[in-house]
């Protein structure tokens, strides 16, 4: 695994650019993004550039289209008034609102913006007119972790990582049923296939709860009072993420209706129930980083992958687990753990390739790896990723009638894992 | 009387079906004419959009709430006499608008009267001329009506734009009236109530086997009494649920806003009234199309299959708006085929489960809840346009409320004795489904 991750690492790495601020006028002089050009002597930051005319208008230009919210760029004097004229003029990559600054002082400029993958990104900076003052409303800056608030990274991650595991145990039953029972003609015990709808309810259950909670997640990030915002949330809903939103909704729901028939014993419906278990893993490669990466394609047929064997993998392992105990059974246990367990390497081979693949894309230069948020929660899950492919070959020495215990613990750690990909997917990879 | 029936002649079933497609067609495409109207309107009287919105508003409402006592009143009173006195009625109101100088008048005229006269004729009369007249192609007949009524509605828009652009709204209204005028003596001549009135039996049926008796209660009350019935059946909620949602995403919805809606993507109002118009078209081949389907497959399986595909069609509506005209154009295409496709199915349905003798009653209500989901969408969309600035939010909820649509109908009658093909099971006495 650490061969393939430095394979792909020494390989070229593809221009690669997330929605951030590229430049703005007035510039904002805190980040290094802003402008090459050098501080005047005594120039704080915080204060920005010094202007004798007040500017017409502010301006910022991104690294990629991105859409606005309701108050996604406000100007607020030195008095505190904010002081935005008109809307906000929106050309795809380049945003700006006239305003009145004709009183002199410090103005700040905070901005929230939704990336074309669905992510929000904040962000403020300063411009003083005449002279510089002190900041109007400082305090408002809240604590920012991965360019949004932390309120917000914290739902978000919650959001994903209910949408992750409601994926697994949706679909994974449904596969596990496929590649595991019928070959082994163990499909057709009536207390199996309830276990197994019963798995499947609770992983649409999962995925319809996941989404207000991304919601949430959504209007928080921008700032954590709004987390309640309505005019914040319908306009949230009305950019790419309420697309996203709606098809998962969509797809859950779906889902749902093809239970029905499949319980009628409609073999269509499962075959198309398993299509759709592909098609959702698509869609939410629109609301993670695959969109932004270098080749689109590869990206999304990575990230896609990555989720349907993620969702195999912890969907079977509960799966097996659920029918463990069943009666009719238990003279199958060798067999069943036989067939599962070349289903999960599968799945763990390819879960490594693509997340290879995945880092590459994503990761500017192999420092990144060490220096940035996103870097090291790779790290972090590289780590965690080798445990639990530890702790299964460990699994593989126990006596067959032991496991059921160990595999629990699996599951622990695979939820772990689970949990730093929402991680990964809510921050924003580096630039 | 079987020779008379069918010896190589033609059934007298199909004259009153033809009759009943013009009667359909007419009083759709009057019933659809304000919305046409609202901009010379406004320009002449100074009234707002809202004013004259209401006034639609409570004509789709009445139109939908009157049909269960339309039904009534057919078993009553019979069915010529009914549609008769309701072309009369729309015939005369038509021609007064013509004359209206308040708004209140418009009100009583548009919504008020034409709305209940339109409604008495509407997807109701489609479904009883069907049960009493037919037995074999039933479903082809409903699919007939209801596309006609449909259709109607949306068909007549261009032809009615460019009457109120060359010669005035009054124009449009007098020629309304008009047609609605021709249609009287045709009805009076050639509608007939049952078929024993022309000596026959209904379209293959076998002799004996068809008894339908005529409702003798009181034409207001038989309506609640059916309604109280229908509601302590499960099926009848799914049904009634499913066609509200039914009625949100197409009159309400789409019916509504998709003209603005193109427009705001930079579409020309007379190719956004054309892309209606053509969704008035596919219409016709999708519900005619779901009329043979529901006479040979499992109904549920069939609305399932079409709430499913109209769910994910709108989930991918704001990708079409956005992107190019063509792919709004296969839309166009996709959602006529299945605007009113759900009716066929539903109808068979309702009259599977609750009988051919309340199935007009009962469909009747069936048919409101879709027109209370119409009304219920096109404000809502509307509220939500002024608050969000799009109709992204709109076209996304109903998306998913029809694939929630479609898990409803997969579940109707699971616990009835109608299962698998439901179709070809028709329960002998109208029975409460206490499941």
């Amino acid at each position: 695994m650490v061969a393939m991750l430095g394979l792909v690492w020494l390989w070229p790495r593809p221009a690669f650019a997330h929605a951030g601020l590229v430049r703005s006028e007035p510039p904002d002089l805190c980040t290094a993004l802003a402008s090459p050009r050098v501080l005047p002597p005594a120039t704080n930051c915080n204060q920005g550039s010094l202007v004798a005319e007040p500017p017409p208008a502010v301006h910022l230009w991104f690294s990629e289209p991105v859409q606005t919210v309701r108050h996604s760029l406000t100007v607020i004097a030195p008095s505190g008034q904010q002081v935005e004229l008109g809307a906000i003029q929106n050309d795809g990559s380049e945003l700006s609102i006239a305003v009145n600054a004709a009183e002199e002082g410090t103005y700040q400029v905070n901005w929230q913006v939704i990336s074309e993958d669905t992510h929000p990104v904040v962000g403020h900076f300063a411009f003083s007119v005449g002279h510089t003052s002190a900041v109007a409303q400082a305090s408002n800056f809240a604590p920012q972790i991965g360019a949004v608030s932390a309120l917000g990274l914290v739902l978000q991650v919650a959001g994903r990582w209910l949408h992750f595991l409601g994926y697994a145990l949706a679909f994974g039953p449904l596969i596990f049923n496929v590649a595991v029972l019928r070959p082994l003609l163990l499909a057709q015990f009536e207390t199996v296939r309830a276990k197994m709808w019963r798995l499947c309810n609770l992983g649409i259950l999962l995925l319809l709860l996941s989404e207000p909670l991304a919601l949430l997640g959504q209007t928080s990030s921008l700032g954590p009072a709004q987390l309640l915002d309505l005019d914040t949330a319908g306009d949230i809903l009305s950019s790419s993420f309420g697309r996203v939103l709606a098809q998962r909704l969509g797809a859950a729901v779906l889902l749902w209706v093809l239970l029905g028939s499949i319980r009628q014993g409609s073999a269509w419906a499962n075959k198309i129930a398993l299509g759709l278990g592909l098609v959702l893993a698509i869609v939410d490669g629109q609301a993670s980083h695959a969109v932004s990466s270098g080749p689109l394609i590869v990206g999304l047929a990575a990230n896609t992958i990555h989720l349907v064997a993620m969702g195999i993998w912890v969907g079977g392992l509960l799966a097996l687990l659920t029918i463990w105990p069943v009666t009719a059974l238990v003279n199958h246990h060798l067999e069943l753990t036989q067939r599962f367990g070349r289903v999960a390497a599968v799945c763990l081979l390819w879960l490594i390739a693509t997340g290879s693949i995945m880092s590459w894309l994503h990761l500017g230069q192999t420092s990144d790896l060490f220096n940035t948020d996103y870097g090291k929660t790779i790290l972090v899950k590289l780590v965690a990723v080798l445990g639990a492919v530890g702790l299964a070959g460990y699994i593989l020495l126990k006596p067959t009638s032991k496991r059921p215990y160990w595999w629990r613990v699996e599951i622990m750690a695979l939820l772990l894992i689970i949990g730093l990909a929402a991680l990964l997917v809510s921050l924003p990879p580096p630039a | 009387m079987v020779k008379k029936q069918w010896q190589g002649r033609f059934h007298y079933g199909w004259i009153v079906v033809g009759i009943t497609f013009l009667t359909l067609i007419i009083t759709a495409g009057i019933r659809s004419t304000p919305s046409v109207l609202i901009v010379p309107l406004e320009k002449e009287f100074g009234w707002s959009r809202a004013t004259i919105s209401l006034a639609v508003s409570i004509n789709l409402f009445l139109y939908g709430l009157i049909g269960p006592f339309a039904a009534a009143f057919m078993e009553r009173f019979g069915i010529r006499r009914v549609m008769l006195v309701a072309l009369s009625i729309v015939c005369v109101a038509v021609f007064l608008t013509s004359l209206m100088r308040e708004s209140w008048q418009l009100y009583l005229l548009w919504g008020v009267i034409v709305g209940s006269a339109t409604g008495a004729t509407a997807t109701v009369l489609s479904a009883i001329i069907a049960n009493r007249w037919f037995v074999k192609r039933r479903g082809l007949v409903v699919g007939i009506l209801t596309a006609s009524n449909a259709t109607g509605q949306l068909a007549f828009l261009p032809l009615l734009a460019i009457l109120v652009t060359n010669f005035g709204w009054r124009a449009a209204s007098l020629l309304m009236s008009a047609v609605a005028l021709v249609l009287v003596p045709l009805v009076w001549l050639l509608m007939r109530n049952n078929p024993r009135d022309v000596g026959l039996l209904p379209y293959g049926a076998e002799p004996g086997s068809e008894n339908l008796k005529p409702i003798t209660g009181n034409p207001f009350i038989a309506p609640l009494k059916g309604l109280a019935r229908g509601m302590r059946s499960r099926d009848f909620w799914w049904l009634a649920g499913s066609f509200f949602i039914c009625g949100a995403t197409t009159n309400g919805l789409i019916g509504t806003h998709l003209i603005p809606a193109a427009m705001d993507h930079g579409i020309t109002e007379v190719t956004a009234a054309g892309l209606l118009a053509t969704i008035g078209i596919f219409d016709i081949f999708g519900t005619l199309s779901s009329g043979w389907l529901s006479d040979r497959f499992d109904n549920r399986r069939l609305l399932c299959w079409y709430y499913s595909l109209r769910g994910i069609s709108l989930l991918f509506l704001p990708y079409a708006l956005g992107t190019s005209f063509l792919s709004l154009a296969l839309f166009v295409v996709f959602y006529g085929l299945d605007w009113v496709a759900t009716v066929p199915p539903t109808v068979r349905l309702a009259a599977d489960i609750f009988g051919k003798q309340n199935v007009g009653i009962i469909f009747g209500w069936i048919l409101a809840a879709h027109q209370l989901g119409a009304a219920f969408a096109a404000y809502g969309a509307g509220q939500l346009y002024t608050w969000l600035g799009s109709y992204q939010v709109s076209f996304m909820t109903a998306g998913v409320l029809c694939l929630v649509a479609a898990g409803m109908v997969i579940r109707i009658g699971r616990s009835s004795p109608s299962k698998g093909k439901t179709a070809r099971i028709p329960l002998p006495e109208p029975q409460p489904q206490a499941s």
